[in-house]
């Protein structure tokens, strides 16, 4: 039973051994939460593909994955080479305009990039099937509907072409029967004719007796002429009285002058006297020059009546001259009465006499018109007969219409419908051609001709240097710190007269020493024995073999301030470096790693040291390390003065 | 001779823990003073304060009347033997030395000079090229010794000096020490081998449970402790009789016998005087001594006396 006894006594240690097995048995655990996450999470999602295009027209979209377009090849190659994208593509075509996909990814990520451009190749046949499905297969389908219809088309076209042909007989001779006829509307006009023909041979007979009652009036107008010249006479006469009239009045006229004169002489003589009087009235006195003045007074009233006399004669001459005035105005009225009967009567005499000519050419007509309506009424009376046996004829002929126009009808809505196939097939066709014809080809992706290749052994040594350089590097400061301890050098340190700064950046030095002459034999080894290609930019890789193992050595030393023993040393650097392992890109690539591990992951420092290694190696892109050299730098510095403040507090 | 090092009620706690507790007592100049105790009763604690490797939590704590010195400064004045060998085994001891040196900031001359004086003061000549793993425990205790002390310092710390050596080598290591007294400094020992502390130590503190018991030179704490002297004598005839008579001898406090086996229990002064008149008194009745063992009171007894149990024993 000493078997089981040693069994208890094994489960005893590891349990009496408290944090040191707790930490053994937790960390894996732990370890594993954290790995769990990023393996179970994984898949090439957010990762950014580079893309060069010349051809216009949409890329597919990559739900994704982060599509950056670039403006020249240059850019796109240099957005993979410096490790912003993971894959580059070349979307072109080529002389002959066929559309060409290549692919650019740095040899070192060509799982994650190649599975990306399978991916997208995969996409492209999609969007091809797409086109594909959505054109041809409908296409098809309008196709296979057509071909139906136009077979049932094809099965009505000799029916259609027999009525066609049954139609162009009966329409032939149908035209042949009914040459120069128009039956209905000439029967319709005779029968108008005919019954105008009456009418016109009663209208005649009106006429006449019209024209009768219109010679009586004509001969009427020679009783008006004959009035007319009875009151010319008696106008002439009124005339000539009114003539002597005048005279008469002229004379009155004279006279009353005469008389007028007279008085104004006695006036004027009355004015003398007057004159003589008031002379000497004015000389005398007393009674005469009082008789005087009743002389003077007599002369002025006789001066007065005679004056008044006077006028009364002048208004008289005024009257007779109103009166010689009027008198002229009405025998000028009678003078143009006569002259306007003379005319009238002149012109109803040549009235009179047209008419009559007239009317005797009138009836000369009319006698004539009467002759030839007999005449025409006689042939109208065919001409009926001849109607009658037309519109039998027309009778049929509408039939055959009726039935012709119905068979076009039905013509028509086949032609329709075959119409509207061809068009739905034409849209159908139209879209199937508007694209062109290369894009129903699926792509195929061809890799750049600048594209390198490595071998895996070029792949992986960046990393292995990188991991060698972590797990030595880190390893080395913490266990040699507790070898001195556990020899009492740290107390010796501590007792003598030597800084911590020394102390602690004299064993980062020491250290760093071994770790680089480590990675450089590593270098050196991988140089010869597998032939990697170090001389690509030595300046630079150099520079990345010198920051390496300093960060790690760096974190080592701080790590050195915390571990007691050699247990602890191991179990933390194991502790430090696994996480780290698990998020540098080594064990899988970055760009499957997904959401906050990815971004801690690039902030790691061995994701940094295996950047800078393999930017200034076998991917010779040396200028972009110059980020990792900082990150890394940065790293260093802080660790060593984490460490120096550690280490301070502890002494 | 001034003090060198004085505790004023120093207590130290490792978390709840009391190691140490109200300690105080004064080394003077020149002297050896030992810190007598059980394993973990707070010797290495003690020494670690005066070191100035940890801090008192109460109390204060001089050296050459000087308070709150440096770390700096400390380390200047006292050289710490410690408990463990403390060098790197895969050195050779010259190794060892010449890097300690050189920590201690001494180059060129003087170097060379403390090389030479440390391996000569330390019995280390024959030893310079062996690789330190392979030395035996007294080089090796040696080598602890010449590593503390490169800078001459004015006190010097022993913790434990002997601890696990075998006595030959111990004698020798027990000169060393006294030449290092000779030589001016100062030493603070602790051990819990009593002969060592008797054989080393002008002065002893007993030390238990991080208290301080007892502090004196070693006569008087035996005189003051350490109890009743023994005498076991083998006679040829006669010890019941001889045990009667030999309790009216003044300063026997009992006396009992057995077979031919008498045992006196006596005061510890005049101890010779007891012996010669109970001598007498046996010859006189013509019995021989066939043997005999003196048992005078020890450390040991100054110990059981104090702590109330045998040293060695954990505290
Ligand atoms: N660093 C420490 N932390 C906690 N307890 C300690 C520590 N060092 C010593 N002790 C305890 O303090 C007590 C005194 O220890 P120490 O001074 O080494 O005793 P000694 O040297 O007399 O054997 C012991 O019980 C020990 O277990
Ligand atoms: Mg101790």
């Amino acid at each position: 039973m000493s078997l089981l006894t040693i069994v208890k006594l094994e489960l005893k240690f590891i349990s009496a051994q408290g944090m040191t097995s707790l930490l053994i048995l937790l960390y894996p655990l732990i370890l594993m939460m954290v790995v769990g996450p990023i393996f179970s999470n994984m898949g090439a999602k957010g990762v950014t593909i580079a893309l060069y295009s010349t051809v216009h027209e949409n890329f597919p979209n990559f739900e994704s994955q982060e599509l950056i377009e670039f403006d020249t090849k240059e850019g796109m190659i240099n957005s993979v080479i410096s490790g912003q994208s993971v894959l580059g593509i070349l979307f072109t075509t080529d002389e002959s305009g066929r559309r060409r996909m290549y692919t650019y990814f740095d040899p070192q990520k060509e799982v994650v990039a190649t599975s990306l451009a399978m991916q997208l190749q995969g996409k492209l046949a999609d969007l091809s099937a797409d086109l594909v499905e959505t054109n041809l297969v409908s296409i098809h389908g309008s196709m296979k509907d057509l071909s139906k219809e136009v077979d049932g088309q094809l099965q009505k076209i000799p029916q259609l072409r027999a009525n066609l042909k049954q139609n162009k007989a009966n329409l032939e001779q149908l035209r042949g029967s009914m040459q120069n006829s128009d039956a209905v509307a000439t029967t319709n006009m005779l029968s108008q004719m005919r019954s105008d023909a009456i009418g016109m041979s009663e209208g005649i007979s009106n006429m006449r007796q019209k024209l009768s009652s219109w010679e009586d009036t004509i001969n009427q107008i020679s009783t008006y002429d004959s009035k007319l010249q009875y009151y010319d006479g008696r106008l002439a006469a009124t005339d000539s009285q009114l003539f002597t009239l005048q005279n008469k009045l002229n004379a009155w006229d004279i006279q009353l002058q005469q008389r007028i004169a007279q008085l104004d002489s006695a006036y004027a003589t009355l004015g003398t006297y007057l004159t003589i009087v008031s002379q000497v009235r004015a000389t005398s006195t007393g009674a005469a020059q009082t008789q005087l003045i009743t002389v003077e007074n007599g002369i002025i009233d006789s001066r007065n009546q005679i004056l008044s006399a006077r006028n009364d004669l002048q208004s008289m001459r005024s009257d007779i001259q109103n009166s010689q005035a009027q008198i002229a105005v009405a025998r000028n009225d009678i003078q143009s009465a006569r002259n306007d009967i003379s005319n009238t009567r002149a012109s109803l005499q040549t009235t009179q006499a047209n008419a009559r000519s007239d009317l005797s050419y009138t009836r000369s007509q009319m006698d004539d018109a009467s002759n030839k309506l007999i005449i025409a009424q006689n042939n109208l009376e065919k001409a009926q007969a001849n109607l009658n046996s037309f519109s039998v004829l027309s009778q049929s002929m509408n039939t055959y219409l009726v039935e012709s126009s119905a068979q076009l009808d039905s013509l028509d809505q086949d032609i329709s419908r075959t119409q509207t196939l061809l068009q739905s097939m034409k849209s159908n066709i139209g879209k199937f051609v508007e694209n062109d014809p290369r894009k129903y080809v699926p792509l195929k992706l061809e890799s750049l001709p600048e594209r390198r290749t490595l071998r895996p052994i070029d792949s992986i040594f960046p990393a292995l240097l990188g991991l060698v350089s972590l797990l030595s590097c880190l390893l080395l400061p913490p266990i040699m710190s507790v070898k001195q301890k556990t020899q009492g050098l740290r107390f010796r340190m501590k007792l003598s007269y030597a800084s911590t700064f020394s102390i602690v950046i004299g064993k980062f030095i020491g250290d760093y020493i071994a770790g680089l002459i480590q990675v450089m034999v590593v270098a050196l080894l991988g140089a010869i024995f597998f032939g990697i290609n170090l001389s690509a930019n030595p300046l630079a890789f150099s520079f990345a073999l010198f920051l390496a193992p300093a960060v790690f050595t760096a974190m080592g030393t701080l790590l050195s301030a915390f571990v007691s023993n050699e247990g602890s040393a191991v179990l933390s650097s194991l502790l430090v470096s696994m996480p780290m392992l698990f998020l540098s890109g080594i064990m899988l690539p970055i760009e499957q790693i997904q959401g906050a591990f990815k971004t801690i992951a690039t902030l790691l420092p061995l994701y940094n040291v295996v950047e800078m290694i393999s930017k200034t190696t076998v991917r010779d892109a040396a200028y972009y390390a110059v980020e990792n050299y900082f990150v890394v730098s940065v790293y260093t510095f802080a660790f060593i003065v984490l460490a120096l403040i550690f280490w301070h507090r502890k002494e | 001779m001034g003090i060198a090092i004085s505790l004023d009620n120093v207590s130290v706690k490792y978390g709840a823990y009391l190691a140490v507790s109200n300690c105080s007592f004064e080394v003077e100049e020149g002297e050896i003073f030992g810190l007598l105790g059980s394993n973990g009763a707070g010797k290495s604690t003690v020494m670690k304060v005066i070191s100035g490797q940890i801090k008192p939590t109460a109390g204060n704590f001089k050296l050459f009347n000087r308070q709150l010195l440096s770390a700096y400064e400390i380390r200047k004045i006292i050289g710490v033997v410690p408990q463990e060998y403390s060098f790197a085994f895969d050195f050779t001891v010259a190794e060892n030395l010449e890097l300690m040196i050189s920590l201690y900031d001494f180059g060129g001359q003087k170097h060379d000079e403390i090389f030479d004086r440390q391996i000569q003061n330390y019995l280390l000549s024959k030893k310079t090229d062996v690789r330190v793993a392979d030395l035996s425990g007294g080089y090796k205790r040696l080598l602890n010794f010449a590593l503390s002390t490169i800078h001459s310092p004015k006190i010097i710390l022993l913790d434990e000096p002997t601890v696990g050596l075998d006595p030959e080598i111990r004698s020798t290591i027990w000169e060393t020490i006294r030449k290092m007294k000779q030589n001016g400094s100062t030493l603070i020992l602790t051990t819990h081998y009593l002969e060592e502390a008797a054989f080393l130590c002008d002065r002893i503190a007993i030390i238990f449970k991080g208290a301080i018991l007892a502090i004196g030179t070693p006569a008087s704490l035996i005189e003051q402790y350490g109890g009743d002297t023994k005498i076991f004598l083998q006679l040829s005839a006669n010890a019941e009789q001889m045990a009667e008579k030999a309790k009216k001898v003044k300063g026997v406090i009992s006396a009992i016998s057995d077979d031919r086996l008498l045992l006196l229990t006596c005061v510890n002064s005049d101890v010779a005087k007891i012996i010669s008149t109970v001598y007498k008194m046996i010859t006189d009745e013509n019995i021989a001594v066939k043997d005999s063992y003196v048992k005078e009171g020890t450390l040991d007894d100054v110990f059981k006396a104090i702590v109330g149990r045998e040293i060695g024993v954990k505290a």
